[in-house]
C-alpha cells in the first residue's frame, strides 16, 4: 500500500510542477537554515568533549568579594596549581596556563606568534596527541618548545624540526621537543600553535609583561586540574573554597570554585578571561530559537500550500472514500505526500547547505562541513526531523481532507469555508511576525554598530598608527621621536603599556588605600604605564591639575593620575595632591584625566590610574597628519627598521584595532541579516504561493466584478489588501517581540544606542513592500483576464 | 435489499429549511432494477445518497440489508459500503492521476485484496467491458463513453450488492448511452440490485419499475410487472 501511496505522490508532484517546486524549495530553504545554523551550534557544543579526561578536568577560579560587588575571575595565582596537588590527594595533576607574543625565528623565517605558556603534565591531562616527541617530557626542560604541524610546516617545510634551535624575540632560544597533531575545530586550543614550559616565564624580562609565577599576590594565570576518578566536583569544591584564606594574597575575601573544563567555551563571563571564540551560549540559545523558528515557519507555509491546494484534491478524496477508502487510509496517503516532499527538501536542502557552507563559515569564522553530520546518531536525528517535519507540515491538510464528507464534493466542491481561509491567513501572518522580527532587530544591530564604529572614545583613534615596540626602539625613543617629528605630516608620538580601547595592559586589584577609605572598602583599577606626551597624542583632556612634570622636579615615580571614574569611586573631592597608597608605595595624584572608553563599549569605563613608566611601554603611537598617505607610513618602516632591524615591522590602524573588538559583533549583524533576508524569502514563496491560489479560486468572482464594472485597479487592490492587511496585524505581533529580544541584548552593552521607532517603521515598511511586490504580480494576472474567460472557467 | 420507513431528510442553513425527502416510504428488493423520475430539485439524488449510505436521514428509517443504519456514523457507513454498495455518477468521476486499471482497482485496494487478485479481477471486468486496451490510459485520454465504462467497472468490481447509478447517461450521447444501458441490464440479469436516477423515460424503460419522486413525495411507482425475483426476463436488447 505505502508503494501505492508513493506512486501516487509521485504522480502528483509530477502534475503540478510549479506549486511542488513552491512548496519544496521553500520547505528546503527552512530546512537549509536551520541545519545551517545546527551544524554550528552543534560544533559550539562539543568543544573539547573528545580529550579523554574531560569530565575530570576543571578550571579553578576565584569568586573575590569585595565590600559592594561580588565579581569571578577566570585567572588565579601562580603558586596556587603545584600546592593544591600538594595538599590534595583529589588532585592527580594540574596545568597552569598563560600566553604572550613572540617573535619567532627559524633561519630566515621570522613571525609574529602567540605562545602559550604551559606546564608539561598538559599532554598527559588533555588529549592532545604528539606526531614527533615524548609527551611526558616534552616541556619538562625549560627551553623547550612543542609546535603544531602547521607551525612545523610554515617554519621547516618538510624537515623534522625536533631538536631545532628556535629564537624568540632574538633573544630567548628553545628547542623543538615535540610536534603535536592538529587540533581540532572544536577546542579552545584551536589557535594554539606554540607551547614552552610555563615556569619559563620567570625568565621573562619586564617588557613581556608580568610573570610572577611564584607569588601569591598577583592572578594572572589558568589554573587547570585534574580529579581523581569518584571525587565528586561539589564535595572538593566546597573542600578547597576558602583554600586562599591563609595565603598571602591580596584579596581579602576570594573563594575558590571549579569551573568544568567543557564548560569554558560557551559559559564563560568572567574577568580576565581568554577568548574563546565570541561565541557564548546566550548567542547559541539565540540562534538555536531562530532555527527552530525558521523550521516552525517553512514547515507553516508549506501546511498553508498544501491545506489550499487541498481543495484541488477534494473530488479525489471524495471518490476514494465512496470506492471504500477510510478515514485512516486518507490520512496515511497524504500524510505520506507531506513525508515524501519533506524527504526531498531534505536532499535539496543538502546541496544548499554544500553550496552555502562556505559563506556561512565566513560568517562565523569556522570551518563547517557537512561531514561534521557523518556521525549515526545525527544521520538518525536528522531523519527523524525530516519526518517530524512531513508529519507536522502534511497534518492538517490530511486531516482536513480525511474529515471530507464524499458528499460535500459532489454538492459542488470543497470549499474550505472562512475558517480554512482564516486560518492560513493567521498562518502567513506568523510567518511575517518572525520575518519581521528579524528585520528589526538586523536594523537594530546595525544601528548599533555604527555608534560604536562613531561614538567619540574621548580620544584620537583616526590618523593614529599602532606599533608594537621592538629591538633598540624603546630604548631609543628620544632619536626615533626626532626623526619621526622632523617630518612635517607626523604630528606626535607616545608610547604605553596598553592601547586604548583594546587591553588594558594590567589590572590592579584591592590594594590601595586612599584617604577617606572605610574599612574593608577595596577598589579595583585599570593601571595603564605611559611614555611622554600620552595625553596630548591622543588628545586626551587633563581637566583637572597637570600632565606628569617630564622637566620638573617631582619625582615622577611617586606621581599618578587618575581618570574621572576613578576620582569618583575614590570619592576624593579635590583629588590633586592627594596621596594614594599601595603596600609601602605612596603615590601623588597631580592630574585627573577626563573619562575615555579604555575597553570595548560591551563594558563601562573603569577607575584608571596612569603611571610615568617609560621601561613598561610595550606599543608606540604615531599620529600622523592622514593615515592614507602611504608615504608617512614607508617613512615610519624606514626608521623602526632603523632601530629594529631584526624584527617585523607591524603595525596597524588604530581604528582598524579597535574595528577589531567589533567583529564578532559584526559577525553576529551580518549573520542575522543573511537569516532575516532568508526568513523573508521563505514568508514570501509561502505568500507568492497563497496569493497565487487565492486568485485562482476567485477566478469568477473577479470575472463577475469585472463585467460588473470593476478596474484592474480596484480589483488588484482588492486582491493585494487582503494579504496587506496580514502583514500589517504580523507588525502588531513582531513589535513587542522585537523590542524584548533587542532590550535584552543591548544589555550586553554599556554605551548603546535609544531605541527609537524608526527601526520598527523601516520593518514595517520594508516588510510591506515586499509582500505586496509579491502578491502583486499574481494580482495583476488575475485582475487582466478577460471577463468571459473568468467565467467560462467556472 | 434496502427499505426505508418515513424516510426524510431536510437540510438547514443559516434561515432557511428545505425539505428535500418527506416521508418516502419504499423498497427495493435483491436483484430489482428500479429507476426513479422526477424534476429537478425533486429529492431524486438525496433519495439516492441516503440510499448509499452517503448520507444520513433527518427523520425516518432506514434499512439496508436487515440493518437499520439511518443513526450509523460515517466510519460504520463506510464500513458497510464497502464491497456492498457500487456507485456510477453522471460525470464519471474518476480519479485524472490514475489510469483505467488503477481506477477500476480501487475499491479492491480498499478492501484489502491481494495484489495478485486484484489484478486478475480488474483485467477480467476490463475484457468483459471491453475497455482492456485502454487500461494504462489515463480518463482524459479516453471518451466519454469508455469513462462511464470505467466507472461502471470500478462500481461492480467488488460484487456489490446494488448499484446505485445517478443519472449514468446524463452526460453521454445516446449510443454511448445505449452501451452502458446494456451493461447495467446485464449486470441486473446476473442479480446485482440497479436503483438509477434519470430523467430519459426511454431508459427509465429497462428497469422493472420506476418511482416518481415530486417535492420529496413518491407520486406513483410503476411497475412495469409484478416483479417475481425467481422469474428472469429474457432481455432482448
Amino acid at each position: 500500500m505505502y508503494l501505492y501511496y508513493f506512486k501516487i505522490a509521485l504522480r502528483n508532484i509530477h502534475k503540478n510542477p510549479g506549486y511542488t517546486a513552491i512548496n519544496i524549495i521553500g520547505l528546503a530553504i527552512g530546512m537549509a537554515c536551520s541545519l545551517m545554523l545546527l551544524l554550528w551550534i552543534t560544533h559550539e557544543l562539543s568543544y573539547d568533549r573528545f580529550h579523554k579526561n574531560a569530565e575530570a578536568i576543571y578550571r579553578v577560579v576565584q569568586e573575590v568579594h569585595f565590600s559592594d560587588h561580588t565579581t569571578t575571575w577566570a585567572v588565579t595565582q601562580g603558586q596556587l596549581g603545584p600546592h593544591l596537588k600538594e595538599d590534595f590527594p583529589e588532585v592527580v595533576s594540574y596545568t597552569r596556563f598563560a600566553i604572550n607574543e613572540f617573535l619567532l625565528t627559524y633561519g630566515d623565517k621570522n613571525f609574529d606568534e602567540t605562545v602559550v605558556l604551559a606546564d608539561g603534565a598538559m599532554f598527559d591531562m588533555f588529549s592532545l596527541p604528539l606526531v614527533s616527541g615524548d609527551p611526558s617530557t616534552a616541556l619538562s626542560s625549560p627551553a623547550s618548545i612543542v609546535l603544531t604541524e602547521g607551525a612545523a610546516k610554515k617554519y621547516f617545510d618538510s624537515q623534522d624540526p625536533v631538536g631545532k634551535v628556535m629564537v624568540a624575540d632574538h633573544q630567548y632560544e628553545f628547542t623543538v621537543t615535540g610536534v603535536l597533531q592538529p587540533i581540532p575545530g572544536n577546542s579552545i586550543f584551536h589557535d594554539a600553535e606554540f607551547f614552552i614550559p610555563f615556569i619559563y616565564g620567570r625568565q621573562l624580562d619586564e617588557r613581556k609583561g608580568h610573570f610572577p609565577v611564584d607569588r601569591w599576590n598577583s592572578s594572572a594565570f589558568h589554573t587547570m586540574i585534574q580529579l581523581a576518578p569518584g571525587t565528586s566536583h561539589q564535595k572538593f569544591e566546597d573542600k578547597i573554597s576558602s583554600y586562599l584564606k591563609n595565603k598571602p594574597t591580596i584579596e581579602k575575601d576570594s573563594r575558590l570554585r571549579l569551573q568544568p573544563f567543557t564548560r569554558i567555551h560557551l559559559f564563560s563571563n568572567y574577568e580576565f578571561d581568554v577568548s574563546t571564540g565570541f561565541v557564548d551560549i546566550e548567542t547559541i540559545i539565540f540562534f538555536t530559537i531562530v532555527a527552530v523558528f525558521i523550521l516552525l515557519i517553512a514547515c507553516i507555509n508549506f501546511m498553508n500550500l498544501a491545506t489550499a491546494r487541498s481543495t484541488k484534491r477534494a473530488r479525489e478524496v471524495g471518490i476514494r472514500k465512496i470506492s471504500g477508502a477510510l478515514k485512516t487510509d486518507i490520512t496515511r496517503q497524504f500524510l505520506g505526500e507531506a513525508v515524501l516532499n519533506a524527504f526531498i527538501s531534505l536532499l535539496i536542502a543538502l546541496v544548499i547547505i554544500e553550496v552555502m557552507l562556505p559563506v556561512f563559515n565566513q560568517l562565523t569564522d569556522k570551518q563547517l562541513s557537512l561531514t561534521l553530520l557523518a556521525n549515526y546518531k545525527i544521520i538518525l536525528g536528522l531523519l527523524a526531523i525530516t519526518l517530524v517535519t512531513g508529519l507536522i507540515s502534511g497534518s492538517y491538510p490530511a486531516l482536513a481532507l480525511a474529515s471530507l464528507q464524499p458528499l460535500t464534493v459532489f454538492r459542488g466542491g470543497l470549499q474550505l469555508g472562512p475558517r480554512g481561509a482564516m486560518l492560513r491567513k493567521i498562518l502567513i501572518t506568523f510567518t511575517f511576525v518572525f520575518a519581521i522580527s528579524m528585520i528589526i532587530c538586523t536594523i537594530t544591530l546595525y544601528s548599533q554598530l555604527k555608534y560604536m564604529q562613531t561614538k567619540n572614545l574621548g580620544y584620537q583613534k583616526e590618523d593614529m598608527v599602532v606599533i608594537k615596540i621592538q629591538g633598540d626602539l624603546l630604548r631609543e625613543f628620544e632619536s626615533v621621536k626626532k626623526e619621526l617629528l622632523a617630518n612635517a605630516d607626523i604630528l606626535a608620538l607616545t608610547a604605553s603599556s596598553g592601547v586604548p580601547g583594546v587591553w588594558g595592559h594590567q589590572f590592579s586589584h584591592s590594594i590601595w588605600q586612599w584617604p577617606g577609605q572605610r574599612p574593608d572598602e577595596e577598589i579595583l583599577m585599570r593601571v595603564e604605564f605611559v611614555h611622554d606626551n600620552y595625553f596630548e597624542a591622543f588628545g586626551m583632556k587633563i581637566i583637572k591639575g597637570h600632565n606628569f612634570s617630564i622637566n620638573g622636579e617631582t619625582d615622577l615615580k611617586k606621581t599618578v593620575i587618575l581618570n574621572e571614574t576613578a576620582v569618583k569611586a575614590l570619592r576624593l573631592q579635590a583629588p590633586i595632591g592627594r596621596q594614594i597608597s599601595s603596600g609601602h608605595d605612596k603615590f601623588t595624584i597631580v592630574g585627573v584625566v577626563k573619562d575615555y572608553h579604555i575597553r570595548s563599549l560591551h563594558q563601562k569605563i573603569d577607575p584608571l590610574i596612569l603611571f610615568y613608566r617609560p621601561s613598561r611601554c610595550r606599543s608606540m603611537f604615531v599620529r600622523i597628519r592622514s593615515q592614507h598617505n602611504d608615504d608617512v607610513i614607508k617613512l615610519i618602516e624606514k626608521i623602526f627598521k632603523k632601530y629594529a632591524p631584526r624584527f617585523p615591522f607591524d603595525y596597524r590602524l588604530m581604528n582598524e584595532r579597535l574595528n577589531d573588538l567589533y567583529t564578532w559583533d559584526r559577525q553576529t549583524g551580518q549573520t542575522i541579516s543573511y537569516f532575516a533576508v532568508l526568513t523573508i524569502i521563505i514568508a514570501c514563496v509561502g505568500l507568492f504561493g497563497l496569493s497565487s491560489y487565492t486568485a485562482e479560486q476567485r477566478t469568477k468572482e473577479i470575472g463577475i466584478r469585472k463585467a460588473m464594472g470593476a478596474s484592474v485597479l480596484q480589483i488588484v487592490t482588492m486582491l493585494v489588501m487582503e494579504f496587506v492587511r496580514c502583514i500589517v496585524i504580523a507588525n502588531i505581533f513582531a513589535w513587542p517581540i522585537a523590542y524584548f529580544v533587542i532590550n535584552d541584548w543591548l544589555e550586553d552593552y554599556a554605551y548603546k544606542i535609544s531605541l527609537s521607532l524608526w527601526p520598527f517603521v523601516w520593518a514595517a515598511i520594508l516588510a510591506l513592500a515586499i509582500g505586496v511586490l509579491t502578491v502583486i504580480y499574481q494580482a495583476l494576472k488575475a485582475a487582466e483576464l478577460n471577463p468571459v474567460d473568468a467565467l467560462r472557467y467556472e | 435489499m434496502i427499505k426505508t420507513k418515513n424516510l426524510t431528510k431536510i437540510f438547514t442553513t443559516a434561515e432557511v429549511e428545505t425539505t428535500a425527502i418527506n416521508n418516502v416510504n419504499t423498497e427495493v428488493q435483491d436483484g430489482e432494477f428500479v429507476a426513479i423520475m422526477g424534476p429537478s430539485g425533486c429529492g431524486k439524488s438525496t433519495f439516492l445518497h441516503i440510499a448509499g449510505m452517503l448520507d444520513n436521514p433527518t427523520n425516518g428509517e432506514y434499512y439496508f440489508m436487515g440493518e437499520e443504519v439511518s443513526k450509523y456514523s460515517e466510519k460504520k457507513r463506510a464500513n458497510l459500503r464497502k464491497g456492498n454498495i457500487g456507485f456510477v455518477f453522471q460525470s464519471f468521476n474518476l480519479i485524472d492521476e490514475l489510469t483505467v486499471f488503477e481506477n477500476v482497482e480501487l475499491p479492491l485496494l480498499y478492501l484489502g485484496i491481494s495484489a495478485a487478485d486484484r489484478k486478475n479481477r480488474v483485467n477480467d471486468i476490463l475484457e468483459q467491458l471491453e475497455i482492456m486496451p485502454r487500461k494504462n490510459h489515463f480518463p482524459q485520454q479516453i471518451s466519454g463513453g469508455q469513462q462511464q465504462r470505467v466507472a461502471v467497472a470500478r462500481a461492480v468490481i467488488s460484487r456489490p450488492k446494488i448499484i446505485l447509478a445517478d443519472e449514468p447517461t446524463g452526460n453521454l450521447d445516446s449510443t454511448h448511452g445505449d452501451d452502458v444501458m446494456k451493461i447495467l441490464v446485464e449486470l441486473n440479469e446476473h442479480g446485482t440490485a440497479i436503483v438509477m436516477v434519470t430523467h430519459s423515460p426511454a431508459y427509465a424503460d429497462y428497469a422493472n419499475r420506476v418511482i416518481h419522486l415530486f417535492d420529496g413525495h413518491i407520486v406513483t411507482e410503476n411497475l412495469k410487472e409484478k416483479y417475481d425475483p425467481h422469474m428472469r426476463p429474457v432481455s432482448d436488447l
